[in-house]
This record gives C-alpha cells, sequence and structure tokens, in this order.
C-alpha cells in the first residue's frame, strides 16, 4: 500500500487533501490531456460552477494555489491510480457530484441555513447515488462475512466431525477454513478499499466541497 | 485485546488436562526452565522501554495543548502511522504471549480463537471507520449527539464507554501485574503491586502530559517493536524448519501430549455442548465487539479525513492478520520446540510461550542469543501492556471529559455556538473548512475540558490502580471477553442505528446503551466466572443460574432489540432534519471536524 500524505507537515494549517481536488476539477475542465480523469464534469456547468467556487474559495489562501497545479495533483494524490487505472464505472459518479447545484435551488441561495442545505443535498440524486453505491456493496458483504465467520464458529459446536476430516498432510478442514477466514479477510478488505476508491470517493469528495461552499 | 488469559486455562477441558499430562512422557522438551541469570538484560531494557515512552511524552506533549490536541493528537497523522497506532491500541500483551501460549496449549483451537479478532475489522472497516470520523469530533457519542441532541443520549453513550474502557483496563493491569512478575522471574505478590503502580502512574503521566499525541506515538513505537519482534522469531523459527510448516504442524502435534487431536478443533472448546455455544457466543462479541471499543474509535479522529481513515484501518488489517498469523507460527513452534506440558509448567496459561520460545531459538538457556532474545521479547512485552493501558485510560478520559462532564452534565447548548459560529463564519473569512465552527466560539469550554479530562485521566487511572490492587489475586480474564461484550451490545447497537435509521429516536438510542449493558453485566454476574466453580471471582459462593460465561449471544441481540422497542413506542417524532445532517456528513465529509 502506497502512503499517501494526508496533511502538510510544517505549514501549521491543516491541509486537505482531499478537498483540493474539487476545487480544481472546474478549472482543469477544460484542459483535454487530463480528460480521462475527470471525464465527467460537464462542459457546460463548468463557467457558473467555477465562478461561485472561485468567490467562495477566494478567501481559502490554503487550497487555492494546489488547485491552480492541477495536471500534477491527480497522479500525486492519487496513489492508486496506478494499480487500479480508469475504471469504466467511474465516469458516472463524478458526473453526478455537480448536479445539486444545477437542479436543487442552492445556487440561488448560496448562504441558506445549514439545515435546509443538509436537507437539500441530502435528497440529491448526488447523494442518493452515492448513499446507494456504499450501501449496495456494504450491507449484502457485511452479511455475508459475519454469516461466513458464524457458520465457521457454528460448524465447531455442531458438525466436529466434519471440521476434523484431513485434507492434506497435517491440515484438515478446520484449518483450512481458519485459513480461508484469514484470506477472505483481507480479500474483503481490500475489495472494500478498491470499490470505494472507484466508485464513491471521486462523487463524495466532489459533493463535500459543494455543501460546504453552500454552508458558509 | 484479551489479558494474559489465565481463565483461558482455568476452566480447561478434562481432554487438555489429559493431553498436557501425556505429554510429559512423550515430549522430549529441552530443558528451558528460565533461571536467573537472562533478568538483569530484560529489567535493562524495561528502564529502556520507560524511559524512551517518557521522553516521547515530554517531547510531544509540548506541540500543543488545544482539545483538539488532547483527544484527537492534532488530526495530522498519515494513514500508515494510524494504522500501526490502531494495531498497536489492539494487539495487548495478551496477543502477544496470550494467543501464542493459547495455540501451544490447545493448538487449533488456539487458532480459532484469534480468528474473531481479525474478521472485526472488516466490521471497522466497513461500516463504522469512515462514517464515524466524518460524523463525530473526539470520541463515539459525537456521532449520536450530532443527531440525538440529548443530554441523556451522551450520558448513556459516554458512561457506556467508560465501563467498557475501565473493565478492560482493570483486567490488561492486574494482567500486567502477573506477567512483568513472571518475566521477570519473581512470583512475589510485592512484584505484582509495585508493577501495577508503577504501570498506572507510567500511563496517568502518558496520558495527562501527553495527551493523544504522545499515547499515539507510544503506540505506533509499541507496534513497530511489537511486529519486528514476531517477525524475527517467526523468521528464526521457520529457518530452523527449513520452511517446511508442515512439518512443524506434525512436530508440534508431535510434542502437544495430544497427538492428532492437537490439530483438531476440541481442545479447548469442545468439552460440552455449554462450551462450545460459550465459544460462539464468544465469537460473536469479539466480531461485533471490535466497532464499538471506545479506544479504537477515537483514533479514527487522529487523521485528517474519512479517507485517511479507510486507509489506516486497511494498514491496520494487514498488520493485525499478519501479527496473527505469525502467532499461529510461533505457537506451533512453541510444542515443537519446547512441548506443550513444558510451556504448560512455566506458565498454566501459556503466557511464558513465546519468552521460552525465543530462549530456545537465540541458543537456549545460558547462551547469550538466548539471553539477549528472551530480554527483547520480554521488554517489547512490556511496552505492549504500557501501550495498551495508556490508550483506554485517554478514551475513558475523553469519554468522561467530551460526553459525561461537557456534553451532559454541563450541558453548554452546543447546537447554538454552532449554529452562530457558522454565521459569523459567513463574513468572516479564512476559516479553513475542515476547522469546526465550534471551535472559534468555544475555546474557553474546550479548555476547561482538556483540563477536565487530565484530571478524569489520573481519577480513572488512581480508580484501576486502586480496584486492580484489589483484585489481583482474582481471576479477572473474563473482564476481557466482557468488556467487547458490553462494547458489542450497547456500543454497536446505538452506533449502527444513528449511522442508517433514519426513523431512530433519543429514546431508542438510550434504551439500546442500557438493553445492551444491563444484561452483559447482570448475566455476567449470574455466570459462573463470578460464582458457583472454583475459578470464578468468588468461589466461596455459588449464585450462578446463567451457565454460559459469555453473554454476547443473548446480550448483544437485546440490545438491538432494545433500540428498536424504544424507536417505535417512541412519542416523539424523529428529526429527519438531524439525520440529514448526519448522513451527508458522514458519507461525503461536509462540515466534518
Amino acid at each position: 500500500m502506497p502512503q499517501q500524505q494526508t496533511s502538510s507537515p510544517g505549514s501549521g494549517q491543516q491541509f486537505d487533501w482531499w478537498a483540493a481536488p474539487a476545487a480544481g476539477s472546474p478549472v482543469e475542465s477544460a484542459e483535454p490531456s487530463a480528460a480521462h480523469r475527470r471525464t465527467a464534469v460537464p462542459a457546460q456547468s463548468g463557467p457558473d460552477r467555477t465562478d461561485h467556487v472561485r468567490t467562495v474559495q477566494s478567501a481559502e489562501a490554503v487550497v487555492e494555489p494546489v488547485a491552480v497545479g492541477a495536471p500534477v495533483h491527480g497522479p500525486a494524490d492519487e496513489p492508486f491510480a496506478q494499480s487500479a487505472p480508469v475504471d469504466p464505472a467511474a465516469p458516472a459518479a463524478p458526473h453526478a457530484a455537480l448536479v445539486p447545484l444545477a437542479d436543487a435551488p442552492l445556487d440561488e441561495e448560496p448562504f441558506a441555513d445549514s439545515t435546509e442545505v443538509y436537507r437539500a443535498v441530502q435528497a440529491s440524486e448526488t447523494f442518493r447515488q452515492i448513499r446507494r453505491s456504499y450501501r449496495t456493496f456494504v450491507f449484502p458483504i457485511t452479511g455475508g462475512f459475519l454469516a461466513w465467520y458464524l457458520l465457521y464458529v457454528a460448524a465447531q459446536a455442531g458438525a466436529p466431525d466434519l471440521m476434523r476430516r484431513e485434507v492434506a498432510g497435517p491440515l484438515n478442514v478446520a484449518w483450512l477454513l481458519g485459513l480461508s477466514q484469514f484470506a477472505s479477510t483481507f480479500l474483503l478488505a481490500w475489495l472494500y478499499a478498491r470499490n470505494a476508491r472507484t466508485k464513491r470517493d471521486r462523487a463524495a469528495l466532489g459533493l463535500r466541497w459543494d455543501t460546504q461552499d453552500q454552508l458558509r | 485485546m484479551t489479558t494474559l488469559m489465565p481463565a483461558m486455562l482455568t476452566m480447561p477441558t478434562d481432554l487438555a488436562k489429559a493431553a498436557v499430562r501425556t505429554a510429559v512422557s512423550t515430549a522430549t522438551p529441552p530443558p528451558v526452565a528460565p533461571t536467573g541469570d537472562h533478568h538483569s538484560l530484560a529489567i535493562a531494557l524495561f528502564a529502556v522501554v520507560v524511559l524512551v515512552t517518557l521522553g516521547v511524552t515530554l517531547w510531544v506533549g509540548r506541540q500543543g495543548n488545544a482539545a483538539e490536541d488532547f483527544f484527537a493528537g492534532g488530526r495530522d497523522f498519515t494513514p500508515l502511522q494510524n494504522g500501526f497506532a490502531l494495531s498497536g491500541d489492539y494487539l495487548s500483551a495478551a496477543s502477544f504471549l496470550g494467543v501464542a501460549g493459547l495455540i501451544a496449549l490447545y493448538g487449533y483451537d488456539g487458532v480459532l480463537y484469534s480468528i474473531g479478532f481479525l474478521v472485526a475489522w472488516l466490521v471497522v472497516l466497513m461500516l463504522v471507520a469512515e462514517l464515524v470520523r466524518n460524523a463525530g469530533r473526539y470520541t463515539l457519542a459525537d456521532v449520536l449527539a450530532l443527531r440525538l441532541r440529548r443530554r441523556k443520549v451522551r450520558a448513556a453513550a459516554g458512561g457506556a464507554s467508560v465501563v467498557v474502557t475501565l473493565l478492560y483496563l482493570v483486567a490488561q493491569m492486574v494482567g500486567a501485574g502477573s506477567l512483568v512478575a513472571l518475566l521477570l522471574g519473581t512470583g512475589s505478590p510485592h512484584a505484582r503491586t509495585w508493577t501495577i503502580i508503577a504501570v498506572g502512574a507510567l500511563m496517568i503521566v502518558y496520558v495527562t502530559i501527553g495527551g493523544m499525541r504522545a499515547t499515539t506515538w507510544i503506540q505506533i513505537i509499541k507496534a513497530f517493536l511489537l511486529t519486528g519482534g514476531s517477525v524475527l522469531l517467526t523468521v528464526l523459527l521457520v529457518v530452523r524448519f527449513h520452511g517446511d510448516l508442515g512439518e512443524l504442524m506434525r512436530q508440534a502435534a508431535a510434542h502437544s501430549g495430544a497427538g492428532h487431536r492437537y490439530l483438531e478443533p476440541g481442545l479447548k472448546y469442545g468439552g460440552s455442548l455449554t462450551s462450545r455455544l460459550d465459544f460462539v457466543s464468544l465469537g460473536l462479541g469479539l466480531v461485533l465487539g471490535t466497532a464499538g471499543l471506545p479506544h479504537i474509535l477515537s483514533r479514527f479522529y487522529t487523521v485528517p479525513t474519512a479517507r485517511a481513515a479507510r486507509r489506516s484501518t486497511m494498514w491496520a488489517i494487514g498488520l493485525v492478520g499478519s501479527f496473527y498469523l505469525m502467532a499461529i507460527v510461533l505457537g506451533l513452534g512453541a510444542t515443537a520446540l519446547i512441548g506443550s506440558a513444558e510451556v504448560h509448567r512455566a506458565n498454566s496459561a501459556g503466557n511464558t510461550a513465546v519468552p521460552l520460545l525465543a530462549l530456545v531459538l537465540g541458543g537456549g538457556n545460558g547462551s547469550t542469543g538466548g539471553v539477549v532474545l528472551f530480554a527483547l521479547i520480554s521488554a517489547i512485552a512490556f511496552a505492549t501492556i504500557l501501550a495498551v493501558v495508556a490508550g483506554l485510560t485517554l478514551a475513558s478520559s475523553a469519554a468522561f471529559a467530551h460526553d459525561i462532564w461537557a456534553g451532559a452534565w454541563r450541558a453548554r447548548p452546543s447546537r447554538e455556538l454552532e449554529k452562530q459560529g457558522r454565521g459569523r463564519r459567513r463574513r468572516g473569512e479564512a476559516v479553513p473548512a475542515s476547522r469546526s465552527a465550534k471551535e472559534s466560539v468555544s475555546e474557553v469550554s474546550e479548555q476547561q475540558e482538556v483540563m477536565v479530562a487530565r484530571i478524569a485521566a489520573a481519577g480513572i487511572g488512581a480508580a484501576a490502580i486502586v480496584i486492580s490492587l484489589f483484585a489481583q489475586q482474582l481471576n479477572v480474564a473474563f473482564l476481557v471477553g466482557l468488556a467487547f461484550a458490553v462494547a458489542a451490545s450497547s456500543n454497536l447497537p446505538v452506533l449502527l442505528y444513528s449511522l442508517f435509521w433514519s426513523r431512530f429516536t433519543a429514546r431508542g438510542a438510550v434504551w439500546a446503551v442500557y438493553g445492551g449493558l444491563i444484561p452483559a453485566i447482570a448475566l455476567v454476574i449470574f455466570s459462573p466466572v463470578v460464582s458457583g466453580s472454583h475459578e470464578a471471582l468468588f468461589p466461596g459462593l455459588d449464585f450462578h443460574w446463567f451457565p454460559l460465561e459469555n453473554p454476547g449471544i443473548v446480550s448483544i441481540p437485546l440490545g438491538f432489540l432494545a433500540g428498536w422497542i424504544g424507536t417505535v413506542t417512541s412519542s416523539e417524532p424523529t428529526d429527519p432534519d438531524r439525520f440529514a445532517e448526519l448522513e451527508v456528513r458522514a458519507l461525503t465529509g461536509a462540515g466534518a471536524a
């Protein structure tokens, strides 16, 4: 696992790498070279989106410089980009990230009460998409591995003879199941991280940025 | 994790006893009974551990005094650092010495025991880590309070956190007393007493001076040492067997005294249906409890983003998983090279299996290599004890100061402050998005909160010392299983309901906490670990009626059920606004601290 730098040491100020690309993306959208990275940023939403981000962001001196250095930051803070090249499904998510600005009445009233902002974001298609993507992955898998572990534990109690059956050399069914618990744990952790990275992270990041803009 | 599980052996099946007895005749263990000569080096290394950790505490303790520094270590640790710290908080001396010892004595059943501790991390990774990082600030109760703004919710959740950490802390400290005495080769009660006092005093110093920053660094150092020590021993062992793990297993079975049954389930947890059911109950508690442990949850606040929290959990899974794999190999190795009977003779819970193995791998008793390796492993175990108790004390004091004192007892109107803060920030530019609005407004209260947390750490530490001194002659190993069971029965239901159930209400939250906490504690009081057997806490009395030693299988469903009933019978309407805020914050990180 490559190590991602999540804070800028020595800057004293907490710098949020997580949030930086969002500020950059509307600005970059003019460059075709990086298109695969944010394929889905709708070109037409670029201008007014940028304005909005600019006005609000101009205060955030911390974020601004990095957002401009756009071509560099992509690979730099996406250490997984190499291991997992562009996922075919990924473009769908970032696309959605900018929708709430268009369909919710938030842009007209950017300083709305925080409750209204959260309600509007929650109702937006982007957010529903993120939530659906998270829940459809996590709930079945959690049910699956809990059932798999409990079956394994229950098998000691219920079917000890089956567990004693020898398979290969000194290994019996119990050892194989136990070792496959290790393997499945590693595998599922990796699958979850990959899923979150490719299907959810970018959209969630965009939405975080939008929501925070509206909140201030 | 578990402490030194003496109780693991306190309920050995007749089978296992027979196995150990037969081992005396079949195995031909090398003469490795610990003698005095290797203990002076161990003492010197213990002193080095203490000096280094104190130095780290003093050094990083000066880096900041804000609430964010004290409770969350400034939130600027990297995922790698926090991953090490998470595994450091999680792997106690008991995992290092206890699990390997359990495997050395009971073979496969020890492996079975260790798996629950790893699988639990998937719950943490998928359901808890990122959402908690985004939704909370310092403690578990923050997540609930974001949605259910009631003092009683905070008080209940904070109280449950204090109970869980205190149970765990007492188990660790009593264990530390006997373990250090064992490693130093003195069985005297004085050594135990002074160890408990010294460990308690050190943890108070770490926490009050260094807060989360120092605690995290101590965990990192400890996890690094622990991993390094395990890798070293595993490599030496595998080289000794020329990389043939099958041969290692066969040798272990041959020297276990139980033959092929050593590699099969049942030596420890297979005695009767009750004991098998007991293991199911324990396993359920282990898998679900980890995600409700306050000292694990508060660790996610030490990284800047939810994504960093996810990545630190990935690191922790990698470290914890490889650690348990190595513990399996070391446990088998201890049996293969020393024999179950000898391991059992040195310590009936098998806690000295790994140090003895180190002695053998280094060249045997009396050899320089053996002595150095033994001392090194003992010092690592000691560092492990110190780190784990410090993490627990910090989590406990945070729950007390932040939830019970500031959130519930003083009940400052945090919602109003937050609104004002937001309003002010519209014009007052340059407040970074990741900073909380509250911070600027209520700095004074936060300073008081830190002060209260420091006092609470000293108070809780002192209480833990006193309880441990009284309990040191008692068999308290069940406390670890109980801590996990309470965490799974009260903390996890309330956390999951808050994060995922839109209809959840404050009443449901309070019911979920008490509906899990009270049955878990009550069932244990009426279980065989407290009375009615000669290994019980009070061997002379008998008022037990609950057959299992672990309450999880009953209390965990009860906690979830109580939360559900409390919610559906609640007269107050659910607040969709607050749930919207929680959901959006948890999944996107908008407005996260």
